[in-house]
């Protein structure tokens, strides 16, 4: 419950909290529509939200409402490929040229830095001169994505040859909220 | 070099090598022996035998098909191919398509697929078969070595001598007992062509599980699995789960009351 109290507030932000509360007043509160679609939850927690919907009000209705929503979105992942794929991130992607990604090192070896960005193949950057010591296997970098994977035909070839790399060029370490790259 | 491989293949593990016919030829004239014992019974020799069951009789003797979910594939990233310029027309009926060049595996065929080759992997552990894992992609060398290291069965992931195979008699200068199955995790060797396990096996009658990217050629494994063979996640998973389904096998076979 806790965690769903951190990520709700945290993708609502405080200015849209006045929202939340327009929101709930705006549309009508039907309880018999939000309990017939919770049939797979349990019945302890069923009868424990029917008795909360009762005394809640403004925010806490709201809350209530759209912490079930999310809820309802992890218990319903498919297991059919078709759409796993449909919603993965590599559809998400789109053509890799110029698209900015998250990666981690996982291997330095002199001067490289062997970076590993969720895709099929991993990628090779040069360590750059400024902040030096930061790159280390484990740093989150920021990338741009040129190839998901380097394979062109030769001249006279019938088939392409792959280097069973990605090309992608560093931008730098990745900002976390915590910390700043100086 | 091949004084490390005779100790993988022999004394490390206590495997004695005398014999040379393959288990696969051993088994089946067992089990024609046991058929027939079976076939002939009287009432109260039956009832004693009732215990023991023959696992082929059973789609799924070892439980394999919970070893793993379609889940699981995706999130290791097994349906992520290489480029459309590499695809071998063999992989097409194992394709779901090409996203902007780049290939997608049916994820549908390829769990129904290596369900038949951890099923397969199993039941050749229940024998005591001898599994070979061979992979020559020197990212994933670690990871196959302690697969195998962990399943009690042998590795063979660094550069393929032509000879162990074929010319296993001469090189060990004495008897030896080949590998009753080869599991393959990267059909190709660093010069991207076929790796010289798979035409050897096929000449040796040894049957191979094989990991098929796109371009593989998956026409001379017997059970090939396709799949990313590149990414180490993906590799990691078929490891995890081939030891997963040997050690399955061996378990089984502490469970039967005499042997």
């Amino acid at each position: 419950m806790d965690k769903i109290v951190r990520r709700t507030l945290l993708s609502a932000g405080r200015p849209s909290m006045n929202c939340f509360r327009n929101f709930a007043d705006v549309v009508p509160q039907s309880n018999n529509l939000v309990n017939t679609d919770r049939s797979d939850l349990n019945e302890q927690e069923m009868s424990h939200k029917e008795s909360n919907n009762k005394s809640l009000s403004g925010f806490g209705k709201a809350f209530t409402k759209f912490s079930k929503l999310t809820n309802k979105s992890s218990l319903d992942e498919p297991d059919v490929f078709a759409t796993l794929l449909r919603h993965s991130k590599l559809i998400q992607l789109g053509d890799p040229q110029g698209k900015i990604v998250e990666g981690k090192i996982f291997q330095v070896v002199g001067n490289d830095l062997y970076i590993d960005f969720g895709g099929k193949f991993h990628c090779v950057c040069s360590k750059p001169n400024t902040n030096e010591s930061e790159y280390v296997r484990g740093s989150r970098v920021r990338l741009r994505l040129q190839e998901l994977e380097l394979s062109t035909k030769f001249l006279g070839a019938s088939q392409e040859l792959t280097l069973r790399e990605a090309d992608a060029l560093l931008l730098g370490l990745a900002r976390t909220s915590g910390r700043k790259a100086i | 070099m091949i004084r490390t491989i005779t100790n993988r293949f022999s004394w490390k593990f206590g495997r004695c090598l005398t014999q040379t016919c393959s288990i696969t030829s051993d088994t089946s004239h067992c089990q024609n022996a046991t058929a027939l014992k079976v076939n002939q019974p009287t009432e109260l020799k039956e009832s004693e035998l009732k215990e023991i069951t023959n696992p082929l009789r059973f789609p799924d003797y070892f439980g394999v098909r919970n070893l793993f979910r379609l889940k699981d594939l995706f999130d290791a990233k097994v349906h992520y191919g290489h480029k459309d310029g590499t695809l071998h027309p063999n992989m097409k009926p194992y394709i779901f398509g090409s996203r902007l060049g780049h290939i997608i595996f049916d994820l549908d065929k390829t769990t129904e697929l290596l369900q038949d080759a951890l099923n397969f992997t199993a039941h050749i552990a229940y024998k005591g078969g001898i599994i070979l894992f061979v992979s020559h992609y020197p990212q994933h060398t670690l990871t196959v070595e302690n697969a195998a290291k962990e399943a009690g069965e042998y590795a063979h992931a660094r550069e393929w001598d032509f000879h162990l195979l074929t010319n296993s008699e001469k090189i060990y200068k004495g008897v030896t007992r080949l590998p009753d199955l080869i599991i393959m995790v990267s059909t190709l060797n660093p010069q991207m062509q076929e790796h010289t396990a798979v035409r050897d096996a096929a000449k040796m009658c040894i049957p191979t599980i094989g990991i098929v990217d796109s371009n593989s050629n998956p026409n001379l494994i017997t059970y090939p699995v396709p799949g990313n063979d590149d990414s180490p996640t993906a590799v990691q998973l078929y490891c995890n789960l081939f030891r997963d389904a040997i050690l399955l096998g061996k378990s089984k076979k502490s469970e039967i009351p005499s042997s």
